[in-house]
């Protein structure tokens, strides 16, 4: 599946989530609102009920003022609390909310009504009796406070039932919240550890894949390929890299190959002007002769001489055509820059140097002992030739950053500034033998072991070559290198 | 007779050119590099320089260079092992005189030399 579908999936489960999040909110918001109002409801009733209990006793009072006091109001008033109570038990009738809670207030209605009717009746007899009053207290009171007490209290009973529902409602309602919000919590925790495998296991991981391969191809090694094992944007993203590195294997080849035709351009045109120089001397020295019409054996020795150095020079230049194979196994350097001070130590005592071995322990690298001792053996060599008698030579190993490090430093004369960048090219030279190819080569062939060759020269104070190579990998030891054609 | 200075390190070759030209009447002095043919140059002003395009110690093109900043009327003689038009070309836009490939004939130089003097200005 690719990774875009992938994105979106998640992006709609996270969309439900949300949406079933919202529903349980909403619902259970609903459930406490209606527990609330029923618990807030069946207070109310209540109260109202305590009021209309309190206007029924107010009222009875009335009838007993009527009948002590004679006051003239009691009357009307007992007919406005009369109306007051028929609407507030109609009302309540109204907004029953149980069948039980009905047939009371229908009760307690039917008793008021009782009460009603019984005290129109003492109305209705006309002036108020002392006589009668102390008859008028003990009916109501034995037939009716008892029965009116008895219905308001079934009444609270059921409104106080109903409070009682509706806080274990609440309560219910709050519980089932607490439940809903952990299973929820625990629920984006695990959908969150979904989300971060899967980016790990779909993004990340085959990311950090891609970036290891393109530092490895960085480092030049463009036979490393990606193993694809997705259908995905990244599988496909692999597929291009590993296009663009057989793209550039392809560059590289066609670049070694132009590489090679200048080089060898170079080459001819080297070999023609290393030629043509002693041809022009041994011309000019016949002809002169000729001229002179001497045979003047001072110039038929320097003739020969001449001959001679070209034949040399030729020799050295066959022998670097040879063409170079590397074979690589571990090395350890601080062993080949020993064997190389022994082998130069007839040269170092003629000049009577100093030498000085400045060897810390070194990890193992991948090299070539042949070529990297004639290596060291020449760089020794040229610091023995550029130094003054009784100088100091150093060879210095270190390590850096995992890099091996073998530095040859000497005090001589140095390299002039303006040949500093020239030396380490090709045929360039300042030894009448020289063909200028050992440094270029020198160069090359410790940049085939992955390291590099650097030159630091001040002119009357001394040169330093430094040589760092990479540390020795997993499956080096076995490699070969193989420069065809000739050396350089 | 004119002076001559030969810049060459060829040995052999220099000797011989000199040897030649001496014998054609000219006062010739050689030097195996361009210091040690500026060193001459700057004791004797040639009238002609002949030298290798390629010296040990100064490119051959920068020292025609310096002695065209020191003074214009040395005529100076190129002489190259590498022969390509570009080298050429580079020599006489820097103020070569003349142009001569090695291995070179001893007469075919000798003319270039007069050339060179006939064309410098009368003092």
């Amino acid at each position: 599946m690719m990774i875009k579908r992938r994105l979106h999936l998640a992006y709609l489960l996270l969309v439900l989530w949300t949406l079933v999040i919202g529903a349980i909110a909403t619902w259970s918001v609903a459930d406490w609102k209606a527990a609330a109002s029923d618990m807030s409801s069946a207070h109310l009733y209540s109260l109202r009920l305590a009021k209309v209990r309190g206007d029924m006793y107010r009222q009875v009072k009335e009838i007993a003022d009527l009948f002590s006091g004679g006051d003239a109001d009691a009357k009307e008033e007992f007919r406005q609390i009369e109306l007051g109570v028929t609407t507030a038990l109609s009302s309540l009738l109204e907004e029953k909310r149980s069948a039980a809670e009905g047939a009371a207030l229908a009760t307690l209605e039917a008793t008021y009504q009782d009460l009603v009717a019984f005290t129109k009746a003492i109305f209705e007899q006309g002036a108020a009796r002392e006589d009668k009053a102390q008859q008028f207290e003990e009916e109501i009171e034995d037939l009716f406070f008892p029965r009116i007490e008895e219905q308001i209290a079934a009444l609270q009973g059921v409104y106080h039932s109903q409070e009682q529902q509706a806080i274990t409602a609440i309560t219910v309602v709050a519980r089932r919240t607490w439940v809903l919000v952990g299973v929820i919590t625990l629920c984006s925790f695990v959908q969150g550890g979904f989300l971060l495998l899967g980016l790990e296991h779909w993004l990340l991981t085959p990311l950090s894949a891609l970036g290891r391969a393109a530092a490895i191809m960085s480092t030049g090694n463009l036979q490393h390929r990606i193993p694809i094992r997705r259908a995905d944007e990244l599988g496909a993203l692999a597929q291009d890299i590993n296009q663009m590195a057989a793209s550039l294997q392809t560059i590289q080849a066609q670049l070694v190959q132009a590489e090679r035709l200048a080089t060898l351009g170079e080459l001819v045109s080297y070999i023609a002007h290393n030629i043509r120089n002693p041809l022009a001397s041994l011309r000019a020295a016949a002809q002169v002769n000729l001229e002179e019409g001497s045979s003047d054996p001072e110039t038929m020795v320097e003739m020969m001489a001449t001959v001679d150095r070209l034949e040399r020079w030729v020799q050295n230049l066959l022998a670097y055509m040879r063409s170079v194979s590397l074979q690589f196994v571990p090395l350890d350097l601080n062993g080949l820059i020993e064997q190389v001070v022994v082998a130069r130590q007839p040269d170092i005592a003629a000049k009577a140097l100093q030498p000085e071995l400045r060897l810390v322990p070194l990890p193992r690298v991948a090299g070539d002992a042949s070529w990297l001792e004639q290596i060291l053996a020449a760089l020794l060599s040229n610091a023995i030739e550029a130094s003054a008698p009784g100088a100091l030579v150093v060879m210095r190993s270190a390590v850096d950053a995992d890099r091996v490090i073998v530095q040859i430093i000497d005090t001589g004369r140095g390299i002039p500034r303006h040949l500093l960048e020239q030396v380490l090219q090709p045929y360039f030279t300042t030894k009448p033998q020289g063909i200028g190819l050992g440094l270029s080569m020198a160069k090359k062939i410790i940049e085939a072991h992955g390291g590099t060759m650097t030159l630091d020269s001040e002119e009357g104070r001394g040169t330093t070559v430094t040589l760092v190579f990479p540390p020795l990998q997993d499956g080096d030891g076995d490699r070969h290198g193989e420069n065809s054609g000739r050396r350089g | 007779m004119a002076k001559i200075l030969v810049v060459e390190d060829e040995v052999l070759l220099a000797r011989s050119i000199a040897r030649s030209l001496t014998r054609a009447g000219h006062a010739c002095r050689t030097a195996q590099s361009a210091e040690e043919g500026w060193e001459i140059l700057l004791q004797e002003r040639p009238d002609v320089v002949l030298m290798d395009v390629q010296l040990a110690g100064m490119d051959g093109i920068a020292f025609l260079q310096r002695i065209k900043r020191y003074a214009r009327d040395i005529a100076v003689i190129i002489m190259t092992a590498y022969g390509s038009a570009e080298t050429a070309a580079t020599a006489q836009q820097a103020g070569a005189f003349d142009y001569l490939t090695k291995p070179l004939d001893l007469e075919v130089l000798k003319q270039a030399v007069h050339r060179a003097l006939d064309s410098l200005p009368c003092t």
